[in-house]
């Protein structure tokens, strides 16, 4: 049998409160009555029904207060309120109540068949808004799973990488391993970040970049105190499928200065900023203070795969322009994309 | 005198525009009883019902900006007198719904209300109105 909707009747008259819990019961709600706004309050905790059909007119707390109450409270203003009164029924009264929080205002004289109309309309709205609410959890705690699959795959593959490269001896091919680790670790950092959060809708990227720059500095064996890594990052809600190219951009420019920038001493500094340039456009900044590009270089005809990666992420998956200063001290890649 | 169905002079409480709406609303209880009486359509009765109840909250409204504008010290308290009657006449109307109520009984509800509204309660404001400039 279907659950019945609990509704809570609040009028100080009555005759009223009889009138109306009668036409609710005959079709099929399950009904809680009281007289006072103190009384609606406490069954509204104990009971938490689904409707409140509520008086404005009470004697010890005004139905306004009891709205008011009711909507601040954040275990009670899921519960629907419908004011029902034969005092305040002016329009103005009207805006009034609904501009106050309440959900539904009804006016009497009211015959019973728009009374009852009325309170299953919004008894079909309340249960569609429950079952939405209900569901986005669900959508939520499914998608925290995937992402801590993806993950725990993404760390899989990596490990499997790992294990092949022990085996190899030329370097050039054990980098290359390195290489594709570090990207798919870059990747996994997403997923880890997005699986812990409470709001998919807000990626906190700067520290993204801060987990996966700590982790490259350690992967090459690089002291923050030799090379320092600057990072100035707005506080800019990026979105998550700009997120993951960002985070493999980063990636692979820290990885190309910390293995070329610095080959003397190994000492100097990397930067990375990032600031939200006018509505939604965004600028990526990621410099360092090494010893630069060979002249002339074109950012199209680039044979490192790492670097070609970068334009094509730029490019293509950010829809983004890229900018190459290589020519004076050190490297600058400078991207804007639209968010 | 509940039976009256012709307007009388000494319902007039000496406010033209609430007489006018007292009369019509006295001429409104005779349509609908005759409406009422020979008509057994619950669909149409429960219009009937409601043209009742329209008016009721109208002319009520009507009365209290009348009020309000001649700063009647007892508003308040005459609008207490009307949710109590607009509670009375939806009861009415409810159990007439439920099969609770009888027209006849309805219809002697309906004209017993309306001349303890406008011979008792409205008759008290008639004086402070009648020293309110500018009402018409």
């Amino acid at each position: 049998m279907e659950k019945k909707t609990k509704v809570l009747v609040v009028d100080n008259d009555p005759q009223m409160l009889s009138i109306t819990s009668r036409v609710l019961r005959e079709a099929g709600y399950d009904v809680i009555e009281t007289t006072t706004g103190n009384g609606c309050l406490e069954i509204a905790e104990e009971v938490h029904p689904s409707l409140v059909l509520l008086d404005v007119v009470l004697p010890d707390i005004s139905g306004d207060e009891v709205c008011r109450i009711i909507k601040s409270t954040p275990s009670l203003r899921d519960i629907f309120i419908i004011f029902v009164t034969g005092d305040k029924t002016t329009a103005c009264d009207k805006s009034r109540g609904l501009d106050d929080g309440a959900d539904g205002y009804i006016t009497r004289p009211i015959l019973n068949n728009e009374l009852l109309s009325t309170v299953k309309a919004m008894d079909r709205i309340k249960q569609a808004e429950t079952q939405l609410r209900k569901e986005t959890e669900e959508k939520k705690v499914l998608l925290s799973e995937i992402h801590h699959r993806v993950k725990n795959n993404m760390q899989v593959i990596s490990s499997l990488l790992s294990l092949q490269s022990t085996k190899i001896k030329d370097k050039q091919c054990a980098d290359i391993f390195k290489e594709s680790r570090d990207r798919i670790k870059s990747m996994a950092l997403i997923h880890e970040t997005l699986y812990q959060t409470k709001d998919f809708s807000k990626f906190d990227f700067g520290h993204h970049v801060k987990t996966i720059a700590n982790h490259l500095f350690r992967s090459y064996g690089v002291s923050p105190d030799k090379i320092r890594l600057k990072i100035e990052m707005e506080d800019i809600p990026l979105k998550l499928n700009n997120a993951i190219p960002c985070g493999l951009i980063i990636n692979e420019l820290i990885s190309n200065s910390l293995k070329y920038a610095f080959p003397k001493d190994g000492t100097g500094e990397i930067k990375i900023t990032f600031r939200s340039m006018n509505q939604d456009e965004i600028e990526l900044v990621v410099s360092d203070d090494g010893i630069g590009m060979p002249e002339g270089i074109d950012i199209e005809e680039l044979e490192s795969m790492g670097l070609q990666l970068v334009n094509i992420l730029a490019e293509n998956q950010l829809e983004g322009e890229i900018d190459l200063d290589g020519d004076g001290v050190g490297t600058e890649f400078r991207i804007r994309f639209t968010n | 005198m509940t039976n009256e169905t012709e307007w009388k002079e000494e319902y007039n409480i000496g406010i033209s525009r609430i007489d006018h709406q007292h009369k019509y609303f006295f001429e409104l209880i005779t349509w609908l009883t005759d409406g009422l009486l020979a008509s057994d359509n619950l669909d149409l009765n429960r219009k009937y019902v409601e043209e009742v109840m329209g008016y009721a909250k109208f002319h009520f409204l009507s009365e209290q900006n009348v009020m309000q504008y001649c700063d009647y010290p007892e508003l308040e308290a005459h609008k207490k007198s009307h949710t109590k009657l607009i509670n009375q006449l939806n009861v009415k109307a409810a159990n007439l719904d439920f099969g609770e109520e009888n027209i006849a009984d309805f219809i002697d509800f309906l004209r017993e209300w309306f001349f303890q509204h406008t011979t008792q309660e409205d008759r008290r404001i008639k004086t402070y109105l009648e020293g309110c400039k500018g009402l018409k």
